[in-house]
């Protein structure tokens, strides 16, 4: 949801689908195959993270890299304390929640059973 | 030794100081687990990585009930499927843990774990030796509960929202230990300027910032 507004914000047109599911090459944000390419592998912790995260650093600053890093790691908190506590999504974010869960196919993930008024406005869609 | 002398060279001091306060807090003695207990379930985040498909914990059924070192092998795998799996609780699996361990053991063993993970996977993506654990305090649990939990949020009682994500009450049954969680949050994403849609306080664009973290959702297949 941020994704798009923060890309509202600045006039940028975001594809979501691509930024989510794709390589990021399409996505519209700089460097998006770069900081996809890292944040699949940190949280994966595939074989090639070093090399990942060089090329990252390469493209967008140690600082920048580094502030990748911090984001994979706490939203893997978030991430597990969404999911491990059964939370629903905010009343407000609803009708967003919807499409872009139809866009990016995240009503599939199993915990779209803990929103159920999520899942009801995307039968309704 | 301070702590987190390897991260500092490299990691905001902000996000440091907010490392610390959660090792500070870590050992001492919980609202239901005891400092040791709380140090166990921390050790057991430490020792553990994400498993290959055929080691995932699809029956907690099968762990034995035993305590062995403050806690039990079925403990410990409700730990590793919180930290590695949590995707895959569902309100049924949710409901076979409460019945053993209870909503508040539960909560505030979620709350440690929420705490850990980020720090450990901090260090494991920039390459650093994950962080010795702090020493254990000896001491009783408070037995503390807060007050005024309402049932329509989540599987777990929380505080009412008020205008918060749902995200930032979801484990406030454990309420000191919900706070550092949202001490780490505050100093790694949210930061004074959460209703800002453009960022410049840090290195990435607000817009590249939330790329990463909606991705790494996707990966984790965490819905909210």
């Amino acid at each position: 949801m941020f994704l798009s507004s923060s890309s509202d914000a600045i006039n940028s047109k975001v594809d979501i689908s691509n930024a989510v599911n794709g390589s990021g090459a399409l996505s519209g944000v700089p460097h998006a195959e770069s900081l996809i390419a890292f944040t699949e592998s940190a949280n994966r912790q595939t074989s090639d993270l070093p090399e990942v995260r060089r090329q990252l650093g390469k493209e967008v600053g140690t600082e920048g890299m580094v502030d990748a890093a911090i984001t994979v790691s706490i939203f893997r908190s978030l991430n597990i304390a969404a999911d491990c506590s059964g939370i629903r999504v905010d009343d407000d974010w609803v009708t967003i929640a919807a499409e872009l869960a139809k866009l990016t196919h995240a009503d599939r993930f199993a915990t779209a059973e803990n929103s159920i008024a999520v899942k009801d406005r995307i039968k309704g869609m | 030794m301070a702590p987190f002398l390897s991260l500092k060279t490299i990691v905001p001091e902000e996000v440091i100081q907010s490392f610390e306060i959660v090792w500070q807090n870590l050992g001492k003695p919980g609202a239901w687990w005891t400092g040791y207990q709380r140090i166990e379930i921390a050790k057991e985040v430490r020792n553990s990585n994400q498993p290959a498909l055929g080691e995932r914990i699809n029956d907690l059924s099968q762990y034995s009930h035993q305590e062995t070192e403050s806690l039990s092998p079925y403990v410990r795998a409700v730990i590793r499927k919180i930290a590695y799996e949590s995707s895959t609780i569902d309100r049924n699996v949710y409901q076979s843990i409460e019945e053993v361990l209870g909503q508040d053991r539960y909560a505030e063993l979620a709350a440690i774990v929420t705490q850990v993970v980020p720090i450990f996977t901090l260090a494991d993506i920039l390459g650093y030796t994950r962080e010795k654990l702090p020493t254990a305090h000896g001491g009783s649990p408070t037995k503390e509960r807060p007050e005024e939990l309402v049932n329509d949020v989540a599987f777990l009682p929380t505080f009412s929202p008020k205008g918060l994500p749902h995200v930032a009450v979801s484990l406030s049954l454990a309420q000191a230990d919900n706070a550092r969680r949202m001490l780490l949050v505050r100093s790694m994403y949210s930061g004074t300027n959460f209703g800002e849609m453009v960022w410049d306080h840090r290195s990435l664009s607000r817009q590249q910032i939330e790329l990463v973290a909606a991705r790494t959702s996707s990966i984790n297949e965490c819905f909210y």
